[in-house]
């Protein structure tokens, strides 16, 4: 009640005719403020155990939207509110441009849809909040669209992915729901009872492929990497953090509540896009070079990788192995929250970037680790949570489904041939997508913010203010605390979810799975590090004090050139490599245009332009067919509606005949 | 646990030891080979104390990354040889399989930023080929030794190092071979021998390593030179302890002095093979490398599906 009080409020600022500034700071602290009530409901919603229902009757028995916070949606409605806590305060910091007035109404909406999706407790509500969550992300989208013309090609494609979703999605509903209706105030688990299993394995798989689109998996993630850049930096960190989750929300609700057995038709299914959209994606990060763009191929991968584990949980049950199925969901939701956490401070680094020196070009950057120390550290630091180093969240999560996937063919000799041949798979996929990840991180990194830079752009590149830093670091806290205290928060998950883990003897630092006779310790990797790192420096101190390091005035660069900046590897050119390897999966396409002399063709004039392009695969050989074999039959559709009264005429009159001879029968 | 990390470190200060010998033994044995009179084997070592002692020049941009990320790479070694069993099973933390590899990633990255801190050509060049070929031996690192965890329901390398020694059967096993063979490429494109990367060249277009250490000098150099040389050690003993599971003792004892003989001839009869094939080996052209390592991929997968056939 609270909640919805305090969104009301922030609805209300948000329509006032109060100016910029204000209005702004205004929207931006209630939604803090509302956020950080969802924090404290969720909080409130794991510990308490006896759950409360609320049943919103519109007339009709099978017309009513219920809302109650389930454990799984409790800890989802933490995710949700900490993002959108983080964001607010980032976006109390930014200066206010017209496009952040305007869509106040937006953000706040957007906020509070997530939160119904995630205490949705029946089919109609949930459906309501997602649509209300689609629509306002589609204004967010648009709302930047005079600076970004592109960002109206991706609120198209946003929306008519969105369009698809939700038709799946109450098709998926109706069709597993015993009562035919999505608005009976029953509670998810009505619909485990239904019988029918063909076709409620059907609709558990439209209700997949409806979450899959949100989360943007093969082949329906195009809209992804095109719509999350396109708004402005804390709204894309809102998006890639807190909103593909509620896909992933989703997929779990479908799988564990009304999943049950009828769900084990579509393991192999999602392990099998889960891989190929984790390495599609990770691939096309790679060679991206638009530092948002990036990110949200970046978002497509990671979930791609918690696809994997939610396939492997399918699958796990269906060997009987709730062990190994119960850890894949632990990891999901590690995962989840992880790449939530490191996400946003990705993208809201790359908004300072983007602020100070006004490209989002990884090529133009370089040098910024001397002029934005600041952002440099947070951005590396979400960059070790992207690549899943120790000893970050990712880190443990990537470790506890490779667990999963290398133990559960282990472990079953009842399993059949497809698991023992896809978990491998899945695991070399995993290992792959990690590698090509660290290239890409490294990529960002290493040119984006070492060397020197390339452009003016980045030479007069300032710090950006320090209250714009708060939310970054706060969030980067998150993504190494829940890791070190790995035990504690593991235990605390396996309560609340009940996932009978075993987990409840072990330390509050050390994940051990006792089944697997695996445990890992990430506060001890830290730690052997730190300490090597301590012992290594202090030698060094100890032994050099007399010998400083010398300055030297230029690098040596085999011959001791005058430095110049486009000597270095650019961005394009240190992924070179992966371009080259996996050139069939880009498609590159490239240009280079040679300016000649007047005299002689044979002489080239000083600049030669070359660009590459890519496209996306899926995009080209699968979506545009698609769409314009739709547009084919839409035109011939169209035919029949020529606009002549006669032929209306001859409708109705056939349609009578038709009436009547199928009454008489 | 005090047991744990003496001895732990026991085996880091002997595989730090050995490291720079064996690489002067690898040195030594190619230069007999090809006819020359070569180093001698302590050279290395001398090397290494005397890039220790000499002036260590950074250029100024990205001078403090160059420092911290050469002592990264440095612990990253250490940590390693900390962790992988080759001279007891104890060990500080559990020598996971995927923690190893992800300490490997650790020191594969800050070598890549000691790559691109000073911003030349030839350092970032080094940089992205190096990480490029991390990326995709990922994968067959992973795989092989699946397959070996597949029959020892773990992926603690220390168990299934015992397990192989109880039951010698399993290292003739031709999962037990096929997991051999496709550690090996993955091991020497780790660790850039021939013929991935040749340790010996300085031709700036086609190095890889040596690239990327260009602008390092005095204890910079020391540092990663030493790593990388660790590195090998390390990768070398665990496949030599894959191969010949014995005599690897669980803790401290007296039995650690043959364990350590034992180690310093199972290295060295790998450095000898290796050396002789890397001088009948050319290097291979970087675009053809993915197609050696998607060949040890697919003899690793092989062993994953033979192995999930025959065990029960």
């Amino acid at each position: 009640m609270l909640l919805l009080a305090i969104f009301l409020a922030a609805l209300v600022v948000g329509v006032l005719p109060i100016s910029g500034k204000l209005k702004v700071t205004a929207t931006s602290s209630l939604n803090l403020l509302f956020s950080a009530t969802g924090v404290a409901v969720a909080l409130v919603g794991l510990v308490d155990t006896k759950q409360t229902h609320f049943v919103l009757r519109l007339g009709y028995q099978w017309l009513s939207l219920g809302i109650s916070l389930t454990k799984l949606g409790a800890l989802f409605l933490l995710l949700v509110s900490f993002v959108a806590a983080t964001t607010s305060i980032y976006s109390i910091s930014l200066p206010p441009t017209p496009a952040v007035t305007s869509s106040s109404l937006a953000r706040s909406t957007f906020i509070f849809s997530m939160m119904g999706v995630v205490s949705a407790s029946n089919a109609l509500s949930f459906t309501f909040a997602w649509e209300l969550m689609t629509i306002s992300s589609a204004v967010l989208v648009a709302s930047d669209v005079k600076k970004y013309p592109s960002s109206r090609s991706a609120l198209l494609w946003y929306l008519t992915m969105s369009q698809m979703s939700a038709i799946s999605l109450i098709l998926g509903f109706s069709s597993i729901s015993s009562t035919r209706s999505l608005g009976s105030s029953s509670l998810w688990t009505s619909f485990a009872l239904s019988s029918n299993a063909p076709k409620s394995a059907l609709g558990v798989g439209l209700l997949l492929f409806a979450f899959g689109i949100k989360v943007g998996l093969i082949p329906v993630h195009v809209w992804l990497p095109k719509a999350h850049p396109a708004a402005p930096a804390e709204i894309s960190a809102l998006m890639s953090g807190s909103m593909v989750a509620m896909g992933v929300y989703g997929m779990i609700i479908t799988v564990t509540n009304f999943g049950g057995d009828r769900s084990i038709y579509w393991g192999e299914a999602l392990i099998i896009v889960g891989a190929m959209t984790a390495i599609y994606s990770i691939i096309k990060a790679a060679i991206e070079d638009d530092l948002k763009v990036l990110l949200a191929q970046s978002t497509s991968e990671n979930m791609g990788l918690i696809a994997v584990g939610v396939g492997t949980y399918i699958c796990d049950i269906r060997l009987q192995d709730s062990f190994a199925a119960n850890c894949a969901l632990l990891a999901v939701i590690l995962l989840t929250f992880a790449h939530a956490f490191f996400k946003q401070i990705l993208f809201m680094a790359a908004g300072s970037i983007y602020s100070a020196t006004k490209t989002k070009r990884i090529n133009e950057l370089g040098g910024l680790g001397s002029r934005m120390k600041f952002s440099t550290s947070t951005f590396s630091l979400g960059a070790i949570g992207a690549v899943g180093l120790p000893p970050s969240l990712t880190f443990v999560a990537e470790w506890l489904l490779l667990q999963t996937l290398s133990h559960s063919t282990a472990f079953n000799s009842k399993s059949s041939v497809a698991p023992k041949i896809l978990f491998p798979l899945a695991i070399a996929a995993i290992a792959l997508t990690t590698g090509i990840a660290v290239v890409t991180f490294t990529k960002i990194v290493g040119v984006g913010f070492l060397g020197l830079p390339r452009t003016s752009k980045a030479k007069s590149a300032v710090e950006v203010s320090r209250s714009t830093l708060i939310a970054p670091l706060v969030a980067a806290t998150f993504i190494f605390a829940p890791a070190i205290a790995i035990g504690y928060v593991a235990r605390e998950i396996d309560s609340v979810l009940h996932l009978n883990l075993s987990l409840s003897s072990q330390g509050n630092f050390t994940l051990s799975l006792p089944l697997f006779h695996a445990s890992i310790t990430p506060l001890a990797i830290a730690a052997i590090f730190i300490c090597i790192g301590v012992v290594v420096g202090g030698i060094t101190k100890a032994t050099g004090r007399s010998k400083q390091a010398l300055p030297a005035q230029y690098p040596w660069g085999c011959g001791q050139i005058a430095i110049d900046s486009t000597f270095q590897t650019s961005g394009s050119g240190f992924t070179e490599p992966i371009l080259r390897i996996f050139d069939d999966v880009i498609n590159p396409g490239r240009d280079v245009q040679v300016s000649h002399e007047s005299e002689s063709f044979y002489f080239a004039q000083r600049h030669l332009n070359v660009g590459s392009a890519s496209t996306d695969l899926f995009e080209i050989r699968l979506l545009r067919p698609t769409i314009s074999a739709i547009e084919k039959v839409a035109n011939r559709a169209r035919r029949i509606q020529g606009g002549s009264i006669h032929l209306y005429l001859i409708y109705a009159f056939i349609g009578l005949i038709v009436v009547i001879s199928i009454a008489s029968l | 646990m005090t047991l744990k990390i003496i001895s732990s470190i026991l085996q880091c200060v002997v595989v730090v030891a050995l490291s720079p010998l064996q690489i002067g033994l690898i040195r030594a044995t190619k230069a007999r080979l090809e006819g020359r009179s070569g180093g001698r084997l302590l050279r290395p070592w001398r090397e290494i104390s005397k890039l220790m002692r000499k002036e260590t020049i950074r250029y100024g941009v990205g001078s403090s990354i160059m420092a911290a990320a050469s002592i990264v790479t440095l612990s990253s070694s250490l940590a390693l040889a900390l962790t992988v069993p080759s001279l007891l099973q104890n060990s500080i933390i559990r020598p996971d399989l995927f923690v190893i590899v992800s300490i490997l990633t650790i020191g594969a990255i800050s070598q890549g930023m000691v790559g691109l801190a000073s911003g030349t050509s030839f350092g970032g060049m080094g940089s992205s080929r190096h990480l490029t070929l991390l990326a995709l031996t990922e994968p067959t690192l992973l795989i092989s030794i699946y397959a070996l965890s597949i029959a020892s329901h773990t992926t603690d390398l220390a168990k299934i190092i015992q397990l192989r020694a109880l039951h010698p059967i399993e290292v003739v096993s031709p999962v037990g071979i096929l997991v051999v063979a496709s550690l090996v490429i993955a091991v020497l494109s780790e660790t850039g021998r021939l013929p991935i990367d040749n340790p010996a060249t300085h031709l700036e277009l086609t190095m890889i390593h040596e690239a990327m250490t260009l602008e390092s000098s005095g204890r910079d150099l020391a540092f990663q030179e030493l790593a990388s040389s660790i590195k090998l050690t390390v990768l070398t003993s665990l496949l030599a302890n894959l191969l010949v599971p014995w005599p690897i003792e669980p803790s401290i004892s007296l039995g650690i002095a043959p364990a350590i003989f034992a180690l310093c001839l199972k290295i060295a009869v790998l450095s000898i093979a290796l050396s002789v094939g890397e001088t009948f080996l050319a290097k291979v052209r970087l675009f053809r490398v993915p197609e050696l390592l998607a060949g040890s991929l697919a003899i690793a997968f092989i062993a994953v599906i033979v192995s999930g056939v025959t065990t029960i």
